[in-house]
């Protein structure tokens, strides 16, 4: 029956609304980018959101024998302040971090500024050589540098060899330096390419201008190109300090007792302490912490470039 | 014209992007699925303990079985407890009750092992064997921790042995200890003079390990539990003295080295081992016959002859021979052995005593 009636314009208005809708949708710049976004914003909340509110939720919990005690409360967090242990720890983590950022920024520059501005062919093997390090795992890494460092490693053992000591030295190794050093290769890569993005995005007129209009190599340098190349430097800073707080391969490998950092404690929170609601909340005040310095960083350096002005 | 071109390349462009979300959700669905089909059981254990010469039948019967080696046991326990699946464990007897405390240990059928009746009565009586009454851990060796040292770097020592030597100024920054709070730790409690140094439920003791510890973490290069670290720090000369088990000094004596292991006069540490079977697993029958692999005497003889270690098998040390059990310093009896040093018991408040650890070893 209702087949064969004929069409009348009042059926029309669902589809016709949908169709509006949809021409609207995709007439929508911002619909149909997060359309677009859609897989990676799932993503981002299933494994970025998620387990944070997770973590948190654990962090309020308490750790009792064979499970947990549901209740919410901050005994963790009061924990966390009340043993010295913690904010110790958790602040010598965020100096070592900044002690590796500032190490490792400042060897990549000349890096990424040689591939810049004097490598005229052939670039992209110099890039190529740059993550090549990468290519195998972090863990190797780490280790070759306790060869490197090690007691009769290869440091030691040529110095000996050319006759600089006699005694093998033994601060190479198993200290907070040695932490900042190999943190500071591990993470090279990650400084050098952003920094080589932004010098090779200067406009080389504007080096020329500065020439012409008088100003030696040094001042070119530090009026020109580095203002220019500070976003690539900031970046570089946070993309090495932030990862390096929470690490806990590299201070067990070549820490020692003196480097350990607050990745270790978490480490033995979720480990051997088996106190995960614990863990849960140094992970949290390292987070936050984490946040705070780098918005302090991000702050200083917009005063800085205020004042500079 | 523009338009339209402009809308032919959109259009292409969404269909491309589809095609690689598609490959995208495909390539998630191929990684979440199972590698392989797990066929062989997981032996969750020390390091060192996936030599094959410890499971001939085994190897020879199924080929290899899967293999994950913890640091120490209290990591070991923490992973089990977080879901970690594995089939069978190799703890030790100070460590038994809280490998129980996690539910997970389930019964072993000795009636599926050929070898049980060779395993020696006077173990088969140690606690922990027998849970009402039905056999839930399988001795398999024993064996000692201690100091090995060099006699040539510190011969002072020779003749006049103790756990001292880890705590002397003269040797600061050349000593090395295990990371762990039943082969370290408790060294402090012992010569910090507490009457029981396993049991730390009084602060006062807890107190006087700290204060001692707190002078071994000045002392030590560093903490490990690899045996491969200590090894080659004592073999470089890098340390001249450090907590290691039997095995280590049986390597590093076949490397030449100058070294000892210490009977210290405070008494060495002694241990026995052995292997349970996680309640649910799926290899019930392969766990069982993995365990009785570790019995067969070629497996204990070679446990003897490479590692140095008490075996629980009469039959293994009779086919060693004496001299070689002479030069390795073993002894046949287990209850003598046992009872010449200290036995290692579970730990009362480990709790206090491992964060005690983290303080100290953070320099607070």
């Amino acid at each position: 029956m209702a087949t064969t009636l004929p069409r009348t314009p009042s059926a029309e208005p669902p589809a016709g609304v949908l169709a509006r809708w949809r021409r609207t949708l995709w007439a929508s710049e911002s619909a149909r980018g997060y359309g677009l976004l859609s897989p990676t914003l799932a993503l981002l909340a299933v494994a970025m959101a998620a387990p944070i509110v997770v973590l948190v939720g654990l962090s309020l919990w308490t750790q009792v024998d064979g499970g947990y005690d549901k209740t919410l409360t901050l005994a963790n967090y009061e924990t966390f302040f009340d043993k010295r242990i913690y904010p110790l720890i958790l602040w010598r983590s965020l100096n070592i971090s900044a002690a590796v950022a500032l190490v490792t920024v400042l060897l990549a520059y000349p890096a990424a500024y040689f591939i810049a501005f004097k490598v005229t062919r052939n670039k992209m093997i110099w890039l190529i050589l740059i993550t090549l390090p990468f290519w195998t795992s972090y863990l190797l890494r780490v280790f070759s540098w306790k060869i490197i460092l090690g007691y009769n490693g290869v440091i030691n053992s040529g110095l000996i060899w050319l006759g600089v000591i006699t005694e093998p030295l033994d601060f190479l190794v198993y200290n907070v330096s040695a932490v900042v050093v190999t943190l500071a290769h591990a993470w090279a890569a990650f400084a050098i390419l952003p920094i080589y993005v932004s010098l090779e995005k200067i406009d080389r007129s504007l080096i020329e201008a500065a020439h012409d209009l008088g100003e030696g190599p040094v001042m070119t340098f530090l009026r020109v190109t580095l203002p220019l190349s500070l976003p690539g430097v900031i970046a570089a800073t946070l993309l090495v300090f932030i990862p390096t707080v929470g690490d806990y391969v590299t201070p067990k490998l070549v820490g020692g007792n003196t480097g350990i950092m607050i990745g270790n404690l978490i480490q033995s929170a979720f480990g051997r302490g088996d106190n995960w609601p614990l863990g849960a909340a140094i992970s949290v005040v390292s987070m936050l912490t984490i946040t705070l310095a780098v918005c302090v960083f991000l702050f200083g350096v917009s005063r800085l470039k205020a004042l500079l002005r | 014209m523009k338009t339209k071109h402009h809308h032919a390349v959109e259009r292409r462009a969404r269909a491309g992007l589809s095609a690689l979300c598609g490959v995208a959700v495909l390539a998630l669905g191929t990684l979440a699925a199972p590698v392989q089909a797990q066929d062989q059981p997981l032996l969750f254990s020390w390091p060192g303990y996936d030599a094959k010469e410890l499971y001939p039948d085994y190897v020879a019967r199924h080929g290899m079985f899967r293999f994950t080696a913890w640091g120490d046991e209290e990591e070991g326990v923490a992973k089990l407890k977080s879901g970690f699946n594995a089939d069978v464990i190799m703890p030790c007897s100070y460590k038994l009750p809280k490998w129980r405390a996690t539910g997970r240990i389930a019964p072993i059928d000795t009636s599926r092992l050929k070898n049980w009746p060779k395993v020696m009565a006077s173990l088969k009586q140690m606690d922990g064997v027998m849970v009402d009454g039905k056999v839930m851990w399988v001795p398999i060796d024993w064996g000692n921790t201690s100091v090995v040292y060099r006699t040539d770097l510190a011969p002072e020592y020779v003749g006049k042995e103790s756990w001292e030597i880890l705590w002397d100024p003269k040797y600061k920054g050349r000593v090395a200890a295990f990371d762990s709070l039943v082969d370290a730790v408790v060294v402090a409690g012992l010569l910090a003079g507490n009457p029981d140094m396993f049991d730390y439920s009084d602060p006062a003791h807890l107190e006087a390990a700290r204060v001692k510890m707190r002078e071994l973490v000045n002392q030590v290069k560093f903490f490990s539990n690899d045996p491969t670290t200590l090894e080659q720090a004592i073999a470089s000369g890098e340390v001249v003295a450090a907590t290691v088990w039997n095995e280590s000094v049986v390597r590093l004596k076949k490397q030449g080295l100058k070294v000892a292991y210490m009977n210290p006069k405070e008494g060495m540490m002694t241990w026995v081992c052995g292997l349970s079977i996680i309640a649910g697993s799926e290899h019930m029958d392969k766990a069982h016959e993995l365990i009785d692999a570790m019995l067969a005497t070629p497996s204990r003889v070679w446990e003897i002859e490479n590692f140095g270690y008490g075996v629980s098998t009469q039959e293994a040390f009779e086919a060693v021979g004496d001299e070689k059990l002479q030069a390795l310093g073993l002894s046949k009896n287990p209850e003598q052995a046992l009872a010449a040093g200290i036995f290692q018991k579970p730990i009362v408040n480990e709790k206090g005593l491992q964060e005690m650890f983290d303080e100290v070893k953070a320099g607070l």
